[in-house]
């Protein structure tokens, strides 16, 4: 399903809506130092995250949406995967909305709460790593993955 | 006549020359367009392969490391060949995610890479901070990386020089095409390394997590969980409709049900998670917006230990306020005999709009929670504070049960808070030994 079809055009307008966004989520000194406190993620982490979810998942149910940054959270911490959030989402063909452009909409309020919550701990997938939607997933290695749960129409597997 | 025929072949060129020009134009544009997709495509493929290359220099860089290791003696030498090593296999490893993820044929030299990775940092503290000589089997083991990377170092160069000679781009290789001649040879990469058998290290080697706890009980129904689940949510006095089983995990550590309420108004969504033995409620999430701050701190600080009244813990301490706009995250952990025990968790998140409940989750406390024997500290808060860094002014000292990052075991710790410029730390002191143990910034 595509919504938006990403034009060069588009880049610049989409930029200057996102530096606007960035700037208004901008945490003062205060919340930075808060962040870092919470541990392995940096503070703009979460928009980067919010970005991705938005990209993969807007259509999905607030769970579904913090099911794919949990994923995308279990592999910053798998050995199998880089050990950063921005690695592990641009890691060349890992995630679809990188490669049409979908991660460079504007996040709404839904996906960064999503991203919020996944990085507060919560993991409705329980550790997976991959997900795929059944009615489209073309690749052959990903049905040899193994099955977690279902949420919306994404399938959850390690 | 004469006129109107000379009008008519000047209106027809003139037709003919703009259709032409507009072939022209159009062509001219449709080739600008062209090379840019080139360009764009040309410069992914450059991305490609430049972590292609680098993964190939620093496995090689890596297995020259490696042998030089095996004939070093002298300390500094050792110490110096052990960074490298440390160094040149993060690279590789860097390079590695630089590839298309099509490539996963890669995973076990990914898990090669890794091993060397965790081998070494494990060496460097056992053989500098330690200052344990290295033993017969860590000889034996970074001969066998050696052998290993040899093998993977031998395959990549081979591939390389088919990637050079053919002029393959990486940007077009698709391993779904089973024949393709490239994807043959990233698979013999991979059955070559797969072939070895898997390396077992000894414990410290590895950071481990630990294993939770089985979670006491019965197996329940989905309908058990709801009801479970609605008790939990009465008990905070929490408003909710009827929930239903949303999603049920399988082949998890902590196989749970989701439940999920819909509010009559479309945006307060509530997220219960039930364990499946036992019927505990681990977590419960809620979506709302959340307004303009009439809370403070104190006040979330309070409403949360109310809370966890209701909800029947005991001896509960707040150890981390994370205050992030309007909401503030809470951590909570046992306090017995004056100890801290940081690994049984319970984090609230509080509204600071209307001093409620957002989200909750007790799984640390679920899965790792139980009476301990709490050792008695060896060393006194005078011994562990003499001869502290001057540069870093300490505020709080206690006691803190926390678990090494290497093993199962639990140690019993003095947590020393304070401050160095603008930053707050706490350091953990082993209380029998007063060893720095870690360092965490708070």
């Amino acid at each position: 399903m595509k919504y938006f079809i990403f034009r060069k055009s588009h880049c610049k307008l989409i930029s200057i809506v996102l530096c606007a966004a960035l700037v208004a989520i901008i945490p003062t000194p205060q919340q930075e130092q808060a962040h870092a406190a919470s541990g392995t993620y940096g503070k703009n982490d979460v928009m980067v995250l919010a970005k991705m979810i938005h990209g993969e998942a807007r259509g999905e149910s607030y769970v579904g949406k913090v099911a794919v940054g949990a994923v995308i959270l279990n592999r910053v911490k798998d050995k199998k995967f880089p050990d950063n959030v921005y690695s592990v989402c641009f890691q060349p063909g890992a995630f679809d909305a990188v490669a049409d452009g979908q991660y460079y909409l504007e996040p709404n309020q839904s996906s960064i709460n999503a991203a919020k919550a996944a990085i507060n701990g919560w993991d409705p997938t329980y550790g997976a790593l991959y997900y795929w939607n059944p009615a489209t997933a073309t690749s052959k290695w990903i049905w040899s993955r193994k099955i977690i749960t279902q949420i919306g129409k994404h399938v959850f597997g390690v | 006549m004469k006129r109107e025929n000379h009008l008519l072949l000047a209106i027809i060129s003139l037709l003919i020359l703009l259709l032409l020009g507009t072939f022209w134009w159009g062509n001219r544009k449709i080739e600008q367009l062209e090379s840019q997709q080139q360009a764009i495509a040309y410069q992914a493929e450059g991305q490609y392969q430049r972590s292609f290359g680098g993964l190939s220099d620093s496995v090689s860089a890596m297995n020259e490391q490696l042998a030089q290791l095996l004939v070093t003696t002298s300390q500094e030498q050792l110490l110096l060949g052990l960074s490298s090593l440390w160094r040149e296999v993060y690279n590789a490893i860097n390079h590695l995610s630089g590839l298309p993820v099509a490539m996963n044929e890669l995973e076990s030299t990914d898990l090669l890479l890794n091993d060397v990775a965790e081998y070494s940092y494990y060496l460097l503290r056992k053989n500098v901070l330690q200052q344990k000589p290295l033993s017969q089997q860590d000889w034996d083991q970074l001969e066998e990386f050696y052998n290993r990377s040899r093998v993977v170092q031998n395959e990549l160069e081979q591939l390389e020089s088919r990637i050079l000679n053919e002029n393959v781009q990486l940007s077009l290789i698709s391993l779904e095409d089973e024949e393709s001649a490239l994807a043959t040879t990233f698979r013999s990469i991979e059955s070559q390394v797969h072939a070895f058998p898997e390396l077992k290290f000894e414990e410290g080697v590895r950071r481990i997590e630990p294993e939770p706890r089985a979670i006491a009980g019965e197996q329940i129904t989905p309908i058990e969980a709801v009801t479970s689940a609605d008790t939990f949510l009465d008990m905070l006095l929490i408003k909710h409709g009827p929930g239903k089983v949303e999603f049920t995990s399988q082949d998890t550590k902590i196989p749970i049900y989701g439940v999920r309420y819909q509010n009559e108004s479309e945006d307060t969504i509530l997220y219960v998670e039930v364990s499946q033995k036992g019927g505990q409620v681990l977590q419960f999430y809620q979506t709302r917006e959340v307004a303009q701050a009439n809370y403070d701190t104190e006040d979330a600080i309070a409403q949360a230990e109310n809370l966890l009244n209701e909800l029947h813990f005991s001896d509960m301490a707040c150890v981390d306020v994370i205050h992030d706009e309007n909401i503030v995250d809470l951590t909570f952990v046992p306090k017995m005999n004056g100890i801290y025990i940081y690994s049984d968790m319970v984090k609230l998140q509080i509204a600071l709009d209307d001093n409620t409940l957002l989200n909750f989750d007790q799984t640390s406390y679920a899965t790792r929670h139980y009476q301990r024997q709490l050792p008695t500290p060896v060393l006194s808060k005078e011994q562990i504070l003499q001869n502290r860094n001057p540069n870093f002014q300490v505020e709080t000292v206690r006691l803190a049960l926390i678990t090494d990052e290497y093993s199962i075991n639990e140690i019993l710790t003095y947590e020393i808070q304070g401050t160095v410029v603008n930053e707050t730390f706490s350091v953990f002191v082993d209380a029998a030994t007063g060893q720095e143990i870690r360092i965490v910034r708070r």
